[in-house]
């Protein structure tokens, strides 16, 4: 038990040897690869990805450009709606001063605008009175573009002052849809506004080629510079992004690191694995299996796979996340931007409102309800955002009395200033020294009970009239606005107006005359902004004027799984938190990149698991064929002694009868050594006379297949070295081994064989000889005794009758006689015997059907008619057999069985026969004297007899006829016997062949 | 080889005759807004062709042929067709419609180069009033300077507006008929009437506001100056009103210029009063007299199947006016002779219209000496072929036809 232990422990302790030598060279192995093939393969992919994602970068950058650039020309484009442009380029002049108004009035990306419009003939027909960059001389490629409507718009870039670019938009001016002038606007605008990407300033920059104009966004932070470009056609601009290269440096070895990791945790898991699964396979094969141990080294390929697939799968999963990450992000950035200018604008625009009603103010001395309702109406129609317009005037207690006769006229008959007390109601304003009443408010339907109520106690106020003067708008909070679609969240802003005297004479105190207060409804700004372009965002604002008191605008906050974006907006003193958050959510982008890293993780693990399911089959086919050919070979080398201790010659010949194999028993047989033999033809084992044959033979074979007349055992004559012929048996068989056929022979020298058989003919024929002549001698003698027997016998008896009287009393005489006579008839007897004795050897077989019941009653007539006795016998059968020996055989075993008998006994002879498969037993059974045990083989033998003829007659040969007859018919004689019970004769006599 | 030489000789000769047809044809032009006020072009084409083929289109030795040229109403693009006629050796005459600024702005430009104009449409009176006895611009249209007192007359009188509201395009033309309108307006007592300008190009939300204005000052008619293409829009908005808001409006002519009736259909413009100003003819009148019969007949048949009865005739009144403005052409052209130059010819043509010596019956009216040589002080309406009595008010009938009110 120990010793297997000891064994086990051994094996296994080798076996872990050198798996750990070849784990550690597997190890250096994949560091071998990784230093030389992967890392530098991953570098390679590294740039391509990189130039990839450049690419990628620049084209999604030039798409937000060209989104800027469109929204920009949408801007100008709205603006050449205007009708009255239409107009002025129709007539080729400015004759109408809401031109001038509106060329000098608009406001573009926050700043005044600057304007120029041409007719078709490309004259300028108006334009606004600042410094003006671009060419607008007539006759320019670009204005002939715009007036055939070859292009929608011409932006070109016209300089750049430090961070903010400076660019030409040019629209058609259209009159009933058809072209009549151009619009050009030019815009100064932040170089951050207009590249929005995150790490812009960082990490990469821009750079914008249009002829001469080259602007860039500043490469200074940039180390390394890469740069790659694209023409954006429709402007004739080259879009170039730079990058900063140093990055790639950096992000290359940051990823190789991890790729390193996740090479080497990779590794880890999979020796872990590995080993695992290995520790299990060599305790499983304590049973002494043989594992070869090259094994190991196979499995290199489906780790390497599995390490590489491992890694390709995170690599995979970590790009698809990052850089579709990266598209939204940047996308969400600029519609998020997109939205916050509009949004701007949006307000912008209605805080014209304001100034246009300041305006009105100071261009009048004095305001009343008719006029600002006139003037403010038709201006609501254009701002539909603004919910409602107020006139709050600073109202001294001196003036109350006069502005309760002016609102009399304005069919206020009882008008009051009233306040809103603590419990939220409106009750007569308390008398102080000044008020804050709104005083008109348009529209008026809806609004009338705001009439009258004071706001000199809204904080906002109180803040604003301790102020020096000022001309800031101020924005409230969050207010609910009443509007005809229900509540609604707006904010008020109000602007202070001062009498204008101050402005000609500087000495003057600005004397504060009221404010101008509108409702605009967030809501609807913020709604509109979302629904421009079928936009993605979701939006939430908030104004978190107030630290303490944070209250939300618009929107829903939504979850944090979702791409969102923080602006701030500062509007009239408040600032408003925007977080604009992108519809696509992250977690069905994560299912993808997730989806991407299981579908590489299975595919490696198929890949993995397929390999080493192909390399366990390939190393079970290779060990059961090592073990296979083991033992072939081991069959081959047994096969190999046999043919070579082999006696018989054996060799092997091709269709042409080269000689392939040749043994060493050929050797002994031939005297040509192997060597002497192989590669000649066979024809040099044979005699000169036997080549022909053997040509014609050989050809025939090969025309037919037929191997005529060869077989096995066929005599031939060889030649030996010497050139001496002797005596061979040949056997001839016929290999296919393939398509080639071969013929094998098996040569016996049967030269002692054939002298021998020479030798036995010889003495068979001697033999046959002596025994034709001993048998015509036997033959000869009997028949020839005979006669003169016969005379002596019949000459004796004659002479005893003649001799008769002279003898009556010559007792002598006659005792003389008698004994002659006996004697005679005895020696006739004797050969009448051996005459049959010897002619049944030499009688032909002639075979008949003979029936032994016949052959028994004739016997038992012939017999029962001289003695006496009882002769019995089964059913007998018929047999195949000589009739005469047959009755001789039959004649003699009974006759015997009836002779030797007690003298006063019965004689009873019984056949029996018994039905063997190939064989009929008889038994002749008698009740006679029996035999000694020692005299029972000699009774068969000629002449012998046991008794003395006076005892009972016979000549000795009844048995040996019987012995001769049954061996004849190829059977066997016995006897059983036992003295004085009787004797059993048993013949077995062979049944006929069917 | 026989036949050879004749196909030869026929083309040869073929050749020749086109080439000569070529040197002998003079060329009649139009400038006129084909795009946006295509009706009222159409009809003035119309007009020149039916005349002309009445003479078979050949005078003075001379085929005549025509030349149309697109403005589309801008005042540049007038002016750059002007100059491809002056620069054609063959151009005799152009005519000019149907907007009065690129007549006006290009006024001194086409009497320097002596580019002879006839003006079956475009109302401004400073169009002909040119400050030079070599005035090179003949009327056969309504003239604002007169026709703004019957515009106002007819408001005043007939439709008895009290506090009626001027709205006006924002053009030299618009100018004009505010200058007009505001002087008629003070013989009816209304020193400061409300006004209201507006751009071409005026789309609805503006309309609106202008409508939602004159409603608010309490208005009562609307005097309205504009062409076909804002005054549709100006109109859709009115009928957008309550029907009790529905101002009746009294139009200068510039409405029917264009496809004012398609826009503004019978169905949406029937519970809408809206008078126009026209010469006083028509053929939708029931009684046409045998001469209108006779030209009518023509234009159905020069028309080739658009023209069967005179509700299909659009824009009739530059039909109207260029058929007996060429009529006078072709007198003058008869009262002188051709020599080729047209330098000359056209001098010569200026000089016989100002001198036709014989009465020339035409569809308005019969004309008896209609031009003769402008002076500023004395003779101002020189180049109006028409006269106030000679304008109507009209409106537009069932099927868009134009239906003069008779009194």
């Amino acid at each position: 038990m120990n010793f297997k232990f000891f064994k086990a422990y051994s094996y296994k302790n080798s076996a872990l040897k050198s798996f750990v030598i070849f784990s550690i060279s597997l190890f250096l192995l994949i560091m071998f690869v990784s230093a030389f093939f992967v890392v530098p393969k991953v570098n390679e992919l590294l740039d391509f990805q990189y130039e990839q994602d450049a690419q990628n970068e620049l084209a999604l950058e030039s798409a937000l450009f060209t989104r800027f650039v469109v929204s920009q020309q949408t801007i100008v484009q709205d603006l050449a709606a205007y009708p009255m442009l239409a107009g002025a380029v129709m007539l080729g002049e400015a004759n109408d001063l809401s031109i001038t108004e509106l060329f000098e009035n608009t406001i573009i990306g926050g700043r005044k605008s600057r304007l120029v419009l041409q007719d078709i003939a490309g004259n300028v027909v108006i334009k606004t009175d600042n410094t003006l960059y671009g060419n607008y001389a007539a006759n320019q490629l670009w204005i002939e573009q715009l007036l055939t409507g070859a292009t929608q718009y011409h932006f070109q870039l016209l300089r750049q002052n430090n961070a903010a670019l400076t660019f030409k938009v040019s629209v058609p001016v259209l009159y009933n849809g058809l072209i009549e002038g151009v619009l050009s606007s030019e815009m100064t605008m932040p170089l951050k506004d207009i590249f929005v990407t995150q790490n812009f300033n960082t990490n990469v920059a821009f750079k914008l080629t249009q002829g001469a104009v080259t602007i860039n966004t500043g490469t200074e932070h940039i180390e390394i510079h890469r740069e790659n470009s694209l023409i954006l056609a429709e402007m004739d601009i080259i879009f170039t992004y730079v990058t900063d290269d140093s990055l790639i440096y950096n992000g290359k070895r940051e990823l190789q690191n991890t790729i390193l990791l996740v090479l080497l945790f990779s590794f880890t898991v999979a020796f872990l694995l590995f080993a695992g699964i290995s520790y299990r396979g060599l305790t499983q094969n304590e049973t002494g299996v043989e594992v070869s141990k090259g094994t190991r080294r196979n499995y290199v390929i489906p780790v390497i796979v599995a390490v590489i697939g491992i890694g390709a799968s995170i690599s995979a999963f970590m790009i698809a996340t990052n850089l579709k990450y990266a598209v939204i992000e940047k996308e969400l950035i600029f519609e998020s931007k997109q939205k916050i200018t509009t949004i701007k604008d949006e307000i912008t625009e209605n805080l014209q409102f304001l100034d246009a009603i300041k305006a009105f103010y100071n261009a009048s001395s004095y305001v009343s309800r008719q006029e600002f309702s006139t003037f403010v109406t038709p201006l609501l129609f254009n701002y539909q955002n603004i919910n409602s317009v107020e006139w709050l005037p600073l109202i001294t207690k001196q003036q109350l009395p006069e502005l309760k006769a002016k609102a009399a006229t304005d069919g206020f008959s009882n008008f009051s200033i009233k306040e809103i007390n603590a419990n939220g109601e409106l009750v007569q304003a308390k008398s102080r020294e000044s008020y804050l009443p709104i005083l008109y408010v348009e529209p008026f339907l809806g609004n009338e009970d705001r009439v009258g109520v004071d706001q000199a106690k809204n904080d906002i106020f109180t803040a604003l009239s301790k102020a020096q003067y000022t001309d800031v708008k101020v924005a409230t909070g969050i207010e609910r606005l009443k509007t005809e679609h229900g509540n609604r969240t707006g904010i008020f802003i109000l602007n202070p107006v001062y009498e204008n005297k101050h402005l000609l004479n500087k000495d003057l105190e600005p004397q504060l005359l009221g404010y101008i207060r509108i409702a605009l409804n967030m809501s609807n700004i913020f709604a509109h902004t979302l629904n421009i372009e079928n936009s993605h965002l979701l939006l939430y604002v908030e104004d978190i004027t107030d630290p303490n008191n944070i209250e939300v605008m618009y929107g829903v906050r939504q979850q944090e799984n979702t791409f969102f974006r923080e602006e701030a907006l500062n509007i009239a003193g408040r600032s408003w938190r925007v977080l604009t958050y992108s519809t696509v959510a992250k977690t069905p982008l994560m299912l993808s990149a997730w989806l991407v890293l299981i579908a590489g993780l299975a595919i490696t693990g198929l890949m993995t698991f397929g390999i080493t399911y192909l390399i366990r089959r390939r190393e079970i086919v290779e060990q059961l064929v090592e073990s296979r050919t083991k033992a072939l070979k081991l069959s081959e080398k047994e096969h190999r002694s046999v043919v070579e201790n082999a006696v018989d010659g054996l060799l092997t010949i091709d269709e042409f009868g080269i000689i392939e194999k040749f043994n060493h028993a050929a050797e002994q047989i031939f005297g040509f050594s192997a060597a002497e033999a192989l590669g000649k033809n066979y024809k040099l084992l044979m005699p000169e006379s036997a080549h022909k044959f053997q040509d014609l033979y050989l050809q025939n074979y090969r025309n037919t297949g037929i191997k005529k007349q060869l077989s096995s055992d066929i005599k031939l004559e060889g030649k030996r070295k010497n050139g001496a012929t002797f005596p061979i048996e040949l056997s001839v068989s016929e290999m296919k081994i393939g398509k080639t056929k071969k013929l094998s022979g098996i040569v016996r020298d049967v030269t002692e064989r054939v002298k021998l058989e020479k030798e036995r003919e010889k003495f068979i024929d001697k033999l046959t000889d002596s025994n034709e002549e001993l048998a015509r001698f036997a033959y000869v003698c009997s028949h020839d005794l005979q006669e003169p027997l016969r005379m002596v016998r019949s000459f004796s008896e004659l002479l005893q009758a003649h001799l008769a009287d002279d003898l009556k009393d010559d007792a002598k005489g006659q005792k003389y006689f008698k004994f002659v006579i006996d004697g005679a008839a005895r020696a006739q007897l004797l050969i009448t015997d051996i005459l049959s004795y010897s002619s049944i050897s030499s009688d032909t077989q002639m075979l008949e059907c003979v029936s032994l019941e016949e052959l028994v009653s004739v016997i038992q007539k012939d017999l029962l008619d001289t003695s006496s006795g009882i002769i019995t016998a089964d059913a007998l059968p018929a047999i195949q057999g000589n009739r005469t020996q047959l009755y001789q055989l039959f004649q003699n075993l009974i006759s015997n069985g009836l002779k030797y008998q007690k003298p006063d006994a019965e004689p009873h002879v019984h056949i029996s026969v018994e039905n063997n498969e190939q064989f009929w037993l008889l038994a002749f059974k008698d009740n006679g004297i029996g035999m000694e045990e020692r005299h029972l083989k000699k009774i068969f033998d000629v002449f012998q007899r046991l008794h003395g003829k006076k005892q009972y007659a016979g000549t000795g040969v009844g048995l040996a006829i019987c012995k001769k007859v049954v061996e004849r018919h190829n059977g066997e004689i016995w006897v059983e016997s036992e003295v004085n019970v009787g004797s059993t004769f048993f013949v077995k006599l062979l049944k006929p062949i069917e | 080889m026989n036949k050879l030489s004749n196909i030869f000789l026929f083309l040869i000769s073929s050749f020749i005759g086109a080439s000569q047809a070529t040197e002998n044809t003079l060329y009649v032009y139009l400038d006129a807004d084909l795009s946006n006020h295509k009706e009222s072009s159409q009809a003035i084409q119309q007009g020149i062709e039916v005349a002309f083929s009445e003479i078979d289109n050949k005078i003075a030795g001379f085929n005549i042929a025509f030349k149309y040229l697109d403005h589309r109403g801008n005042v540049i693009r007038s002016k750059r067709n002007y100059q491809k006629f002056i620069n054609d050796p063959n151009a005799l005459v152009i005519y000019s419609g149907i907007h009065s600024p690129p007549l006006i702005k290009n006024r001194k430009f086409i009497n320097e180069n002596k580019a002879l104009t006839l003006i079956p449409w475009a109302a401004a009176g400073y169009i002909t009033r040119y400050p030079s006895p070599e005035n090179w611009l003949f009327r056969l249209s309504i003239d604002d300077s007169r026709a703004g007192s019957v515009i106002i007359d007819y408001a005043m009188k007939k439709q008895q507006c009290k506090k009626p509201h001027m709205l006006l395009e924002k053009t030299p033309w618009g100018d004009a008929n505010l200058k007009t309108m505001t002087e008629a307006l003070k013989s009816h007592g209304i020193d400061e009437p409300e006004t209201t300008r507006f751009s071409w190009s005026l789309k609805a939300k503006g309309a609106a506001i202008i409508v939602d204005e004159i409603i608010r000052a309490g208005s009562d008619c609307i005097i309205l100056v504009s062409n076909a293409v804002e005054g549709a829009v100006i109109v859709n908005e009115i009928l957008n009103l309550p029907e009790e808001q529905h101002l009746p409006i009294i139009s200068h002519w510039g409405i029917t210029s264009g496809n004012f009736h398609e826009i503004i259909p019978y169905e949406r413009r029937k519970s809408l009063q809206i008078n126009f100003i026209q010469s006083c003819f028509a053929f939708t009148n029931p009684q046409q007299s045998p001469f209108s019969k006779a030209v009518f007949s023509r234009l159905v048949g020069h028309s080739k199947g658009e023209v069967t009865k005179p509700e299909d005739l659009k824009s009739a009144v530059g039909f109207i006016h260029a058929y007996d403005l060429t009529l006078l052409l072709i007198q003058a052209i008869k009262q002188t002779e051709l020599t080729g130059d047209m330098d000359i010819d056209r001098n010569n043509i200026r000089l016989a219209l100002e001198n036709i010596d014989k009465s020339i019956p035409g569809l308005v009216k019969t004309y008896t000496k209609p031009f003769s040589q402008f002076n500023q002080q004395t003779n101002n309406n020189a180049h109006e072929a028409l006269n106030p009595d000679s304008y109507c008010m009209a409106t537009f009938g069932k099927e868009d036809e134009i239906l003069i009110s008779i009194e």
